[in-house]
């Protein structure tokens, strides 16, 4: 049998795109964080601009972070690394165009959607369905074009970092397509068809895998690739890289919960994802040890090279993360750290440390051999490595210090048993001088990572005038498997044909044709995440004992409803928790805690990840509606030391009354129970909108506010908490209100969980 | 009957630990096949893998050829 060589090309050309796409990326992602850290401690920086608050820009600076400078970087390294490892050009340039061009595309919309208030709320999966709809298209002509490389290659062992990369592929398709399923308002507006803690519980499956899929394993596969490549050693333990891939895939799926702790999530699925949160570190730093371990033999080359020396510092903070993931996700360890800035130094111990070094150290390695040039400045990588490890640490030790400072406060009670500090805005101010040294290496960081990037484009201008095409060659799969293209199915049913298709299948050329086809991984690795996932889903949504009914939970009036949507249009989410845990120091300080039953009309839920502000769970009717009217014209009228941006547009922007009723329909097509109200909901609208109005005015506020969104977000933020202070016997706000303004007849709210 | 109703009554509360016992199995099925010693060969070469097809840069070229990597002078 010949075994004839087939000559090819890589296409490099798409790996340069996405490298100069992370460098710009980066560099927003980073100055806009910076920005965003500059604001807590001088809040009048957004310049009374809506489009330049905290609550708008916060998204903008998660997802261009995770999607946009990770995303592209990653993107970079599958290219770059999988044509090599399966010695295959791309399976279709034309579907490496799309992907690189429609990945722009989308970071572009985001960053014209997401300062305007375009948002669905959840974090990380915060762009509307229309964007959502061409990342999914995106995806889909990456994988293609990802599997049919793999199809057509000619290397018949798919080496680990592939299968990392198969991994990301098929699970962020799973997580992206569940977390994202919505019925559009309108074009830039949409409800999920989940609700309250199952739309909770969704969010944070995807949250939580989307940093396990987008920011671990496809980094992961970057590691195996090419530190061994700037080690010129081969990877400490193959073995290991196995038993790290399957453990990451089999344990990583479940842990999603461990972000609910003490919420109004179930026990079960809250100790769940503990339980596989802790089994994850012993993986995780089988990963890390065997990167490290990688380098035996070579680590003098360190001392002389900033590649190495971001991987290894870049390998470092993945073992930190990891390990502090799941001390977090320990209950005891999470009652002190959630809501609080600890989790923040934590995410950015991840992103900085190991998304950000690991994706630098693979730019530096790349620059040279995409530009077919030296790097133009070793000696710039070298300062841009000093600073920038400077800026986390920094960076983190701050916030870490923020963190417990602020859990460790909260939570404080005097000799008597009250509480030390009950004012909210105690424990913001003792924060600052920290937030100011957050701002210093914030801005030691952004400068390395600018250093990066003028590094990077001189050595681009250095490059040749034409690019040299290296040609490889190599023997196709085929040959090299032998018997798979020896045998052909004989068309006759002659005993000597069946003999000879006995022969062929003894000799597995079927499965050697099928191993040809990535499936088996993918199979596998669809398989364990599905059924875990399924593991969790399935009782969350079945179980009816997992969100208890409530009968004194009724729906959101019209006008509520649209309140709401400011509230989230405005990210209020990112500062605000609406989530008492079970705690005695959140009761004391906030009110009852929080029932599930609670939150089965809230579509999308708003508990929040975290607390610069207090939480909102129970502040319906806490304060006269003035308060609102104030408190959002200017905060530091209301509290002094106020770090919360001004939403002076509140009060002068109209309520777009005509776009309620069709929300309204939305949420009674999802099962919400509005009966009448929905034929009516811009009259009803109208008229509550009057009412609050005409009490500010009592209250001795300003007049003409009824056509305002201060009055729908203080309607909403009146009703919160408030239901289940109702008796049950006792009719709704909303009948009354209906029935004192004459409606005729009341909507008829049904009670529960439907 | 809703399928909530027959999975409300279905009595659940074992169900982590079902969970926890199949995926114990399946990563004691995959590291008997990590360790098994027919693969050993494979792994081997597969480690090798990352090293064994890329062309050097013009950089490494020269340091190859004089042991030194100078940088352009910008």
């Amino acid at each position: 049998m010949s075994t004839s060589l087939e000559r090819f090309t890589y296409d490099d050309a798409v790996v340069r795109k996405f490298v100069f796409a992370t460098v710009v990326w980066g560099i927003v992602a980073t100055l806009v964080g910076l920005w965003l850290a500059l604001m807590l401690v001088e809040p009048a920086l957004s310049f009374g601009l809506p489009q330049l608050t905290f609550g708008r820009l916060r998204p903008l600076h998660t997802n261009a972070a995770i999607f946009a400078f990770a995303g592209n970087a990653l993107f970079a390294a599958v290219y770059y690394s999988s044509q090599r490892l399966l010695k295959a050009r791309m399976y279709s340039d034309w579907l490496s165009g799309v992907h690189f061009w429609g990945w722009q595309a989308i970071i572009v919309a985001a960053a014209l959607t997401l300062p305007f208030g375009i948002t669905q709320s959840k974090e990380y999966a915060e762009l509307e369905w229309p964007i959502d709809v061409a990342i999914a298209v995106v995806w889909v002509a990456f994988a293609v074009n990802f599997f049919g490389t793999i199809a057509r290659r000619r290397e018949r062992h798919i080496y680990v970092a592939v299968w990392f990369y198969i991994a990301t592929i098929v699970t962020v398709a799973i997580l992206h397509i569940f977390n994202n399923l919505v019925v559009p308002a309108g074009l830039f507006k949409s409800y999920p068809i989940y609700a309250g803690v199952q739309d909770a519980f969704m969010q944070w499956w995807y949250g939580h895998n989307a940093v396990a899929f987008f920011l671990t394993t496809p980094f992961l596969g970057l590691m195996y690739y090419f530190l061994p490549k700037a080690a010129n050693r081969p990877v400490f333990s193959y073995k290991l890289s196995i038993l790290h891939f399957w453990s990451l895939v089999f344990l990583y799926i479940w842990a999603g919960p461990h972000h609910l702790h003490y919420t109004a999530l179930p026990e079960w699925a809250s100790t769940l994802g503990m339980l596989f949160s802790v089994m994850l570190w012993m993986p995780s730093w089988g990963g890390m040890i065997n990167g490290l371990l990688t380098l035996r033999g070579a680590w003098h080359k360190v001392a002389e090279d900033p590649v190495l020396k971001f991987f290894v510092v870049g390998v470092t903070f993945y073992g930190m993360a990891t390990f502090e993931g799941p001390m977090l996700s320990i209950k005891s360890v999470n009652a002190l750290s959630h809501y609080t800035d600890w989790t923040i130094a934590h995410v950015h111990s991840g992103a900085l440390g190991w998304n950000g070094f690991m994706a630098f150290g693979m730019l530096y390695w790349l620059a040279p051999r995409l530009f077919q040039t030296k790097l133009w400045s070793k000696k710039l990588a070298e300062v841009h490595f000093w600073i920038g490890t400077l800026g986390i640490l920094f960076y983190i030790v701050a916030i870490y210090t923020a963190g417990v400072t602020q859990g460790l406060m909260w939570r404080a009670f005097d000799e008597t048993g009250r509480l030390s500090y009950p004012d909210f805005i105690e424990t913001v101010v003792r924060l600052l001088p920290m937030y100011w040294v957050r701002v210093l290496g914030g801005s030691l960081y952004v400068a390395g990572v600018i250093l990066g990037g003028i590094n990077i484009f001189m050595t681009y201008k250095a490059r040749p005038k034409t690019y040299v095409e290296v040609v490889h060659e190599a023997a196709p799969l085929g040959s090299y498997m032998g018997v798979a293209r020896a045998f052909e199915l004989p068309r006759q049913r002659t005993m000597a044909d069946n003999a000879y298709r006995l022969r062929y299948f003894a000799d597995a050329g079927w499965h050697r044709a099928w191993e040809r086809l990535p499936l088996k991984f993918t199979a596998l690795v669809t398989v364990a995440v599905l059924v875990a996932s399924l593991f969790e889903i399935i009782p969350t949504f079945l179980i009816k004992s997992n969100v208890p009914t409530i009968t004194a939970v009724k729906p959101y009036t019209p006008l509520e409803l649209y309140g709401r949507d400011i509230y989230i249009e405005e990210g209020c989410y990112n500062c605000h928790s609406q989530m008492v845990r079970p705690i005695r120091s959140e009761t004391e300080r906030y009110g009852e805690y929080s029932k599930p039953g609670e939150f089965v009309y809230d579509r999308p839920f708003q508990w929040g990840s975290r607390r610069i502000g207090p939480d909102l769970a129970r502040v319906g009717g806490k304060y006269p509606h003035l308060w609102h009217v104030r408190h959002m014209d200017d905060p530091t009228s209301t509290t002094q030391q106020s770090i919360m941006p001004r939403y002076p547009w509140l009060l002068t922007d109209p309520i777009e009354f005509s776009e309620i009723q069709p929300r309204v329909d939305v949420m009674a097509m999802l099962g919400v129970p509005y009966g009448d109200a929905v034929k009516h909901a811009e009259t009803m609208a109208r008229r509550q909108a009057s009412q609050i109005s005409s009490e500010i005015v009592q209250q001795g506020g300003p007049s003409g506010l009824e056509d305002k969104k201060i009055v729908a977000l203080t309607a909403y933020l009146q009703r919160l908490g408030t239901d289940i202070k109702r008796r049950e016997s006792e009719p709704s706000s909303d009948v009354r209100r209906s029935a004192r303004l004459g409606e005729g007849r009341a909507p008829v709210f049904g009670g529960g969980v439907q | 009957m809703r399928l909530s109703d027959v999975m409300s009554a279905a009595g659940l509360a074992f169900y982590a630990e079902v969970a926890l016992a199949l995926f114990m199995l399946a990563f004691v099925l995959i590291a008997v096949t990590v360790i098994a010693r027919a693969n050993q060969e494979t792994f081997e070469r597969a480690r090798w893998l990352p090293l064994s097809n890329d062309p050097l840069s013009v950089g490494e070229r020269e340091q190859s050829m004089h042991g030194d990597m100078n940088e352009v002078k910008p």
